[in-house]
């Protein structure tokens, strides 16, 4: 299935403490495979742009200027920066079919390894709009992503729209979720430094 | 002449004399046998020895004890006992000056003695158990308990000069019980459980492997009250032939860090369930036990501390002959097989566990006591060690799977299916979220729990739960949801049922967007922040043990 040769430095060690794994054993084997085999299953795609303030509160009605936590976050930005990661469906198929096999573990365990992965694409993204914007002179906010806090969910249909041609496989679900559902959405505001556009 | 101790019968002194044995501890309800006062059977041989062998006549124990009272070593050494009636003496004050007598001089021992020596011809087949406490507990008596835990700090040194007395006292006392007719020697330390985990062998530890040493060839147990999961190796490590564990402790979270030739004795509650519990409680609570434990050759059954003196005589029977009944159900052929069974699913071991299971079967074993006494038995083992952190979770979802596959053999083969479930559950994640990886595992451990659970699946709206819950009938909803907005229809489905007059229905709620709090604020039942969780509040609204 995999051709990777599977020891205890395939699982990041972050990975290791989020599945809530020990550091040896028999547990730590399978993880290991299972790893790998999540690995093969990735198929990440990335998406950003940036538009400015006004833009992104107009893109974004009504649910942006709802949300008191973002109008906050962003109230010094003159930019905003969208960003979107997903690492495709087949990961997460290959959980539920573990799954309606009754292998709880790997069922369990890929489902995290998902979750996971795709916070790491999301990172790895977010890390890289930071420093473009710091290259530009300007400042960025941390992530803030539909559905926590008061930031609505439905903001998922705007973000839908704009990902149609660089993520036309994604769907959205009645209550605005994404499939593949290990994809994640965030804006971020980029703040000038020193007075400068990024 | 002094007599030497008297030897253990053959075999009496192994662990394997030991096996299976039911008795609880002390015999502190004897005295509602006779009809004077505590503190006058206290203090007369006739008294005590009348009401030992009543008692044991009513009480079918294995272990005899002869109505010890913490007190009477610390009054001998000269700290004043307060006494009672209908209650045991208690040590009034540490000891102004400390003396360490002769047991037969000392007026209340004396009785003692003499009471062993009668049990000895009135109870010849049974343990007759020469309790003692140990020395740290004595020397917190005559010292004063905080004074003690002081001094470890402040003057080790003086510890150690109190220790030594103690040591002398209860050395003294164990040689004139043995030599009366005891074969059987136990020692309560209640006190060294306070004792920091790194002092403990300092302090309590090396003294009782002392006085352990001085009988190598009787039994010998060990009660320390309380938690005493992080001394378990020192315990062990005195050289006691059998640890007697609190009733706070799982033993089957203990059970691995004792070896098999020392007993794990426990540890029904005394207080709770045989003193106060109905006779629903005590046997259930009993053969609770018994199911979880008989596969260990080493298991004693017995109360978690004393029984309390007001415990009603007929409760105390009732917990001997009900555990007596329930070890003697299984045979050892059967007992080695479910062990094998259980310790294959704890190792997460799915083609082990499958092909002892059918080995299992091909010996005609009943399927179901498979299930409970060998691959329950296993989960539950790990759900508490998870629960203590000592278990993580890639363990036990391994041990989950390798249940599974072993129940997937035994599953046709149970009769009537739906009898053997606790309860019905309904679960569903809410409409608008589509997450369902949590709600699956809940699924799964409920369903090992013995629920009959119905998955709605994800997205479910408030008329497919109405619907389900006019079709089921069930005894529980539990709704789960991962996003802040999702929740919200969390509120609506409970609202829907309560506009409807369904008040009775009790909801649990989880997932990554709820709290304690926001469950409450949305008018369920209760909030279960993982699998194990829900099983346990599921468990508890609807009142199951």
């Amino acid at each position: 299935m995999n051709n990777h040769n599977a020891t205890g430095q395939n699982i990041p060690e972050r990975l290791r403490r989020y599945l809530q794994a020990p550091t040896e054993g028999k547990a730590v084997r399978l993880l290991e495979e299972l790893y790998c085999e999540a690995l093969e299953l990735t198929q990440a795609l990335t998406w950003s742009c940036s538009v400015t303030r006004p833009e992104f509160f107009e893109s974004f009605a009504p649910y942006a200027e709802q949300s008191s936590a973002l109008t906050k976050l962003l109230s010094d930005a003159h930019q905003v920066w969208l960003l979107a990661a997903t690492i495709g469906p087949d990961l997460e198929n290959k959980s539920q079919e573990y799954f309606e096999r009754r292998e709880t573990f790997r069922s369990y365990m890929l489902d995290r390894m998902g979750s996971y992965l795709v916070e790491q694409q999301i990172q790895a993204l977010d890390h890289e709009v930071n420093q473009k914007c710091l290259e530009a002179g300007c400042q960025c906010t941390h992530r803030f992503s539909p559905g926590y806090g008061d930031f609505s969910i439905q903001a998922q249909s705007v973000f839908a729209r704009l990902l149609k041609e660089a993520m036309p496989a994604l769907s959205l679900s009645s209550g605005c979720i994404f499939f593949p559902q290990k994809t994640v959405t965030a804006v971020k505001g980029a703040s000038s430094l020193r007075a400068a556009a990024c | 002449m002094r007599r030497r101790p008297r030897r253990a019968r053959p075999g009496q002194g192994k662990t394997q004399a030991m096996h299976h044995l039911v008795f609880p501890i002390n015999a502190l309800p004897s005295w509602q046998c006779v009809p004077n006062g505590i503190d006058e059977i206290l203090w007369s041989a006739d008294l005590k020895a009348l009401a030992m062998e009543r008692y044991y006549q009513q009480v079918d124990a294995d272990v005899c004890y002869f109505l010890g009272d913490i007190g009477i070593q610390a009054e001998a050494m000269g700290a004043p006992l307060i006494y009672a009636s209908s209650a045991m003496p208690s040590v009034l004050a540490p000891a102004q000056t400390v003396a360490v007598p002769r047991p037969a001089e000392v007026p209340r021992m004396k009785v003692n003695i003499e009471v062993m020596r009668r049990m000895d011809q009135c109870l010849p087949g049974k343990l007759r158990c020469a309790q003692l406490y140990g020395p740290f507990t004595v020397a917190g008596q005559i010292a004063g308990e905080e004074n003690l835990l002081r001094m470890l700090s402040e003057d080790p040194a003086g510890v150690k000069r109190v220790l030594a007395k103690t040591f002398e006292l209860t050395r003294r006392y164990a040689l004139s019980m043995l030599e009366a007719g005891g074969n059987l020697f136990w020692i309560s330390d209640p006190f060294a459980v306070l004792l920091p985990p790194d002092l403990f062998w300092e302090y309590a530890g090396r003294y009782l492997r002392d006085l352990y040493a001085l009988f190598p060839e009787l039994p010998t147990m060990l009660h320390i009250c309380g938690d005493t999961t992080p001394i378990v190796a020192d315990m062990v490590r005195t050289g006691v032939k059998g640890i007697s564990f609190d009733n706070c402790m799982h033993l089957m979270a203990i059970e691995d860090q004792v070896p098999d030739h020392v007993a794990i004795i426990g540890n029904i509650d005394p207080v709770e369930c045989i003193e106060l519990g109905s006779t629903k409680d005590i046997v259930a609570q009993t053969n609770g036990l018994v199911a979880m434990m008989r596969q260990k050759d080493n298991f004693i059954l017995s109360t978690g501390c004393a029984l309390p003196p007001g415990t009603p005589l007929e409760n105390v029977s009732l917990f001997v002959d009900t555990g007596k009944k329930a070890l003697a159900a299984e045979t050892s052929d059967a007992n080695t097989t479910y062990r094998n069974i259980s310790s294959a699913v704890f190792s997460g071991d799915r083609g082990g566990a499958s092909e002892l299971v059918d080995q299992a079967l091909a010996q005609d074993r009943d399927p179901l006591a498979i299930i409970n006494q060998a691959m329950v038995r296993a989960i539950r083992k790990g759900s508490l060690l998870y629960d203590e952190r000592k278990c993580h979770l890639p363990a036990i979802l391994l041990m989950v799977d390798a249940f599974y596959d072993g129940f997937q053999r035994l599953e046709p083969l149970l009769p009537s299916k739906s009898t053997e479930h606790k309860s019905t559950v309904i679960l569903g994640t809410v409409k608008g979220d589509i997450h369902e990886i949590g709600k699956n595992l809940v699924r799964i451990f409920l369903e090992i729990a013995g629920y009959k659970v119905v998955d709605l699946g994800v997205n479910v709206d408030e008329d497919a739960f109405l619907h389900a819950w006019d079709r089921l009938t069930p005894d529980l909803i539990g709704l789960s949801a991962f996003t802040t907005q999702s929740r919200k229809q969390m509120g609506v489905i409970v609202d829907s049922f309560r506009t409807r007059g369904i008040d009775q229905m009790p909801f649990m709620v989880g997932g990554a967007a709820v709290t304690p709090e926001i469950a409450r604020s949305l008018g369920a039942q209760g909030y279960a922040k993982d699998a194990r969780q829900a099983v346990r509040l599921a468990d508890s609204l609807l009142g199951k043990p």
